[in-house]
């Protein structure tokens, strides 16, 4: 892994530790907004499936506009 | 690819950066109740960071106030599974000369008596210090060894600190320690405490001898001889004289630890074991061989 990979990795796994505490402590807001700071670098693969399940219940029409802004953005 | 780390420096700081690099560190290495690990495979990612000669720079640079125990507790773990998995951590420049700083902090706080009382709390970066030392060759394992465990002291409860330093000193001269616990005058020069631990480190690298191996099998304390045992049985694999030791150990003057072996050894070990002289060890040894043939 190069330096770039290491770090990204490492920030991301401080990130999704960041939204699981705070999906745990009942902010799901916060815990999707670093979600969504996590998907910078597509990285759901470390959350458990019901928790992002939950958390996308929870957040289903920002979500849904974040992606769609987002992938309009990458257009 | 996009920079998350150069991301955080150009937005906040270089400080801010390294604290989320030891945050992420610290739930890792060394597992935090108050943060969860959320990785797809962080024993992987584990090896890759300390084989990586990168993190040494977010480690020992600029991270503002984290908190220095904890700091301190990582650099300890990232030591600790760096040893573990044969990584030299030397090779990584800002490793390379905090090693190189701290080499003499061992011995000097030996020679203190900084950890001579069993109720002395090691500082956070006590197997680091241990690492450190070992690694830069300011010390050697033999004279550690006799500073510590010297048989004057030797009735002294083991602590988390002994436990370190006689897995560091084991992983590096087996052979010296072997000697010591194969002497005729072993179990009289040593408490069980230490008699217990010396078993353990020589057991987990697979470095029992025949003759080590009788003494641990007789040893007058149930408790020395349960752990070293036990750490025969988890390790079985690592000796190239699995069968001698385990001929050695499984008849045992405590049934419940032949019962551990019977029960946890490799099958393939099982048909040694089926001459015990204990019926309930034979009738178990026996159930999992039938099991393994079905």
């Amino acid at each position: 892994m190069t330096r770039e990979e290491i770090f990204n990795r490492l920030i991301i796994v401080a990130i999704n530790g960041m939204a699981a505490n705070a999906y745990r402590d009942g902010d799901t807001l916060k815990a999707f907004c670093a979600l969504k700071i996590a998907d910078v670098v597509p990285f759901w693969d470390g959350f458990t499936d019901q928790t992002k399940i939950q958390v996308i219940s929870a957040h289903h029409a920002e979500l849904s506009e974040w992606i769609k802004s987002h992938k309009e953005s990458n257009d | 690819m996009i920079s998350l780390y150069d991301t955080i420096v150009a937005t906040f700081s270089q400080a801010r950066a390294n604290q989320v690099i030891l945050h992420s560190l610290n739930s890792l290495f060394v597992g935090s109740r108050h943060q969860e690990i959320v990785d797809h495979d962080p024993e992987q990612l584990k090896k890759e960071i300390i084989s990586s000669q990168f993190i040494g720079e977010a480690m020992f640079g600029d991270h503002g106030f984290f908190n220095q125990d904890e700091w301190e507790q990582i650099l300890s773990k990232l030591f600790k599974f760096a040893r573990e998995n044969n990584v030299d951590l030397s090779k990584d420049k800002y490793f390379g000369k905090w090693i190189v700083d701290n080499s003499g902090r061992l011995q000097a706080d030996l020679i203190a008596g900084k950890y001579s009382s069993s109720w002395s709390r090691p500082s956070s970066d006590y197997v680091a210090l241990i690492e450190a030392a070992f690694m830069a060759g300011t010390s050697t394992p033999e004279q550690i060894f006799r500073l510590r465990f010297n048989s004057s002291s030797s009735r002294r409860n083991r602590g988390e600190f002994d436990t370190e330093l006689a897995h560091a000193i084991a992983v590096r001269s087996s052979d010296f320690i072997l000697k010591i616990v194969e002497d005729t005058d072993f179990h009289k020069n040593y408490g069980y405490h230490y008699r217990g631990l010396f078993y353990e480190v020589l057991a987990f690298n697979g470095k029992l001898s025949k003759k080590a191996a009788r003494h641990m099998r007789s040893d007058p304390s149930m408790e020395a001889a349960e752990i070293g045992i036990k750490t025969v049985g988890a390790n079985l694999a690592k000796f190239s004289n699995g069968t001698e030791v385990l001929s050695q150990v499984m008849d045992v003057n405590h049934p419940h630890i032949a019962m551990y072996l019977a029960k946890n050894v490799p099958r393939e070990y099982l048909p040694f074991m089926a001459v015990c002289q204990d019926q309930g060890v034979r009738q178990e040894v026996v159930k999992r061989m039938m099991e393994s043939t079905v």
